[in-house]
């Protein structure tokens, strides 16, 4: 056999020879495909498991990042809140130092209103006996005195102790200024009968006696 | 007898051996202040009552001396006949019955 279309003529033996070494390249080279895609594939698989183990790790990056920031940004608001915290015990010092100076100056004041009240004979709005009750207010106590006043003479010492301890224990009983005003009023308003009564009394104990 | 008479002399007979002080009577009575000071006062010039100075210091409670009284053997019994005989039973009346409880200490 001849091939002529090149000007090469080579012997039918020679030409299966070559096909075969073609076939045998192209076989090898087949193979070698094979072997490639086999290794495509299997590398792959071995991306698709270091995508997979990187996505698996970029995770943990990622929440060691946002842990790692967030515990930044704690540092940072413990930083600052320790910072506040020594500025308010600062202001703290500050305020107790001027506390205990109002609370010498209030006691001093309150020293001043006790004995202007008992010089007036009153007592002071809100304050406490020397036994620690709660005082009448007083208004309370005034009005409760003049009530006293209007009866006979020597009937007034005992319904003025009477009433100065009736309001003394509604000031013990937690009542405030109005009730203990409205007390004294109606004692007020009832000093009338009670004279009348007195006068009765005193004019029956004289008829008997 | 006045109703509030009757109210007065019902706290004093809850217990005639108790004394009470006047807070004491105008709350067990459902009394307002004032109002029970003649009353006592007229019992006690009929010696239905009679009253006594509280024994204490005032400067050690803080406090005026409170004036107690108490209804006298003879005050009690004429008390009592004095509720059952009244024309106005405090029984017929029940808004004005004398409240037993949320005494003054």
């Amino acid at each position: 056999m001849t091939c002529g279309g090149h000007g090469l003529a080579v012997g039918f033996d020679t030409a299966v020879g070559i096909v075969d070494d073609l076939v045998g390249a192209l076989a090898a080279d087949v193979s070698r495909a094979r072997n490639l895609a086999a290794a495509d594939l299997d590398l792959a698989h071995d991306l698709d498991r270091a995508l997979a183990a990187a996505r698996a790790f970029a995770a943990v990056p990622t929440l060691a990042a946002t842990a790692l920031a967030a515990a930044r940004d704690l540092a940072h608001r413990l930083d600052c809140a320790s910072g506040q915290v020594r500025t308010l015990t600062l202001d703290l010092n500050r305020g107790f130092g001027g506390s205990l100076d109002l609370d010498r100056h209030l006691h001093d004041l309150y020293g001043l209103i006790r004995a202007l009240s008992n010089d007036l004979g009153l007592a002071p709005l809100g304050a406490q006996t020397e036994a620690g009750r709660p005082a009448p207010v007083w208004p309370a106590a005034r009005v409760a005195a003049a009530a006293s006043g209007l009866l006979p003479g020597w009937g007034r010492p005992r319904y003025a102790e009477e009433y100065q301890a009736e309001l003394a224990d509604l000031a013990a009983a937690g009542a405030g200024r109005w009730r203990q005003l409205g007390h004294a009023g109606r004692l007020l308003v009832k000093a009338a009968p009670l004279r009348m009564a007195l006068a009765r009394v005193h004019r029956y104990r004289r008829e008997v006696v | 007898m006045t109703l509030p008479v009757q109210l007065v002399l019902r706290a004093l007979l809850a217990d005639p051996s108790q004394e009470m002080y006047g807070l004491q009577i105008c709350t067990e009575a459902g009394l307002p202040s004032g109002t029970i000071h003649p009353i006592l006062a007229r019992l006690e010039g009929w010696d239905w009552l009679e009253s006594r100075w509280e024994d204490t210091d005032p400067t050690e409670q803080g406090r005026p001396r409170r004036r107690y009284y108490r209804l006298t053997r003879a005050g009690a019994l004429r008390a009592q006949h004095a509720l059952d005989t009244a024309r106005t039973p405090l029984s017929g009346i029940p808004a004005l019955r004398p409240r037993t409880t949320g005494s003054t200490p």
